[in-house]
């Protein structure tokens, strides 16, 4: 292998080369998996290179208190299902507490139905939830059929 | 017991002379050692700058393993405090370096560190546009390609 050639000295915040994208993808990947789901998506505007980086990030936490532009959980729209639903994801968390809205429980939906390899879905309640309507959700999305046959549904 | 040495040699040809349990925190090295015990390893693609920092992140890692198998978890904590002081010491082009010879070089806990300070500065960031700048990214999408993608995440993003 040929030695790197000598860079020119850096001025205040070094080169202007883009360093990052020349990166390996397991290297970025490993990068992506330091950061919150939110910010994961985000990668995916920067350029064409990181525009399905983020399917290889096998842990999606869902804060949707970062959604708060919604009155409820925006709809899952993906034209396909993402290869790591498929391939990879095996944890998942729904921090904000469930409250019984259709978008919640559809997303809940979306994650048991297309996660092959899913081992475990973290769920919150509202504490002030009314016992009747707690049971009523419940119910609701412990019937909700699961694709992969080890997962665990845990309400937090 | 003397403290066996090895020799590890720069892409400019510089000598750092190691101690074996520092440079044995590279799965690679410590490899090379046993393979080739008495002979200088050459770091062809690694700057004597670069190779120099991983040594020290190294050899600060070996004392505090040193230190008593069930180290305390003080000692643990001023070991994260020194690591997180480390990388943020280092300017972009180098955190890059020194991530790509944790990579080379197999050291997770370094390849650990540099990753987190990068994914650090992403997150620290408002929006996309702010990335690009630090990182010097090139937006090559269209507006329309743009809108596409956040239509189809659908996620404020």
């Amino acid at each position: 292998m040929v030695g790197r050639k000598k860079k020119p000295k850096a001025c205040d915040n070094g080169s202007h080369e883009d360093r990052i994208s020349q990166l390996p993808d397991d290297l970025i990947s490993h990068i992506l998996t330091h950061l919150s789901t939110c910010d994961v998506l985000r990668t995916s505007l920067l350029s064409k290179r990181w525009i399905s980086l983020w399917e290889r990030v096998p842990d999606l936490d869902l804060d949707s208190r970062s959604f708060s532009s919604f009155d409820a959980l925006p709809k899952v729209m993906f034209s396909s299902v993402p290869p790591c639903l498929i391939s990879s994801l095996k944890f998942a968390e729904l921090k904000s507490p469930i409250l019984g809205y259709e978008g919640e429980i559809e997303l809940v939906r979306y994650f048991l139905k297309n996660s092959r390899v899913l081992e475990k879905l973290n769920l919150r309640f509202e504490n002030h939830n009314r016992k009747k309507e707690k049971y009523v959700i419940l119910q609701e999305l412990l019937a909700i059929p699961r694709c992969s046959s080890t997962c665990e549904v845990v309400f937090l | 017991m003397s403290k066996k040495m090895i020799v590890l040699k720069s892409s400019e040809g510089v000598s750092f002379v190691v101690e074996e349990a520092v440079a044995r925190q590279s799965k690679i090295i410590s490899f090379l050692v046993e393979e080739f015990p008495d002979r200088e390893l050459p770091l062809t693609n690694m700057t004597s700058e670069i190779l120099r920092k991983t040594i020290e992140y190294c050899k600060k890692h070996v004392v505090e393993d040193d230190g008593g198998g069930d180290s305390s978890s003080s000692s643990s904590g001023d070991l994260k405090e020194w690591d997180v002081k480390f990388v943020a010491e280092i300017d972009q082009p180098r955190l890059m370096d020194l991530l790509m010879a944790a990579n080379y070089l197999d050291i997770p806990s370094l390849l650990d560190v540099t990753c987190q300070k990068v994914a650090d500065t992403i997150a620290a960031c408002n929006d996309e546009k702010e990335i690009r700048a630090t990182f010097n990214i090139e937006n090559d999408f269209t507006e329309e390609e743009v809108e596409a993608i956040r239509m189809e995440n659908q996620y404020p993003i």
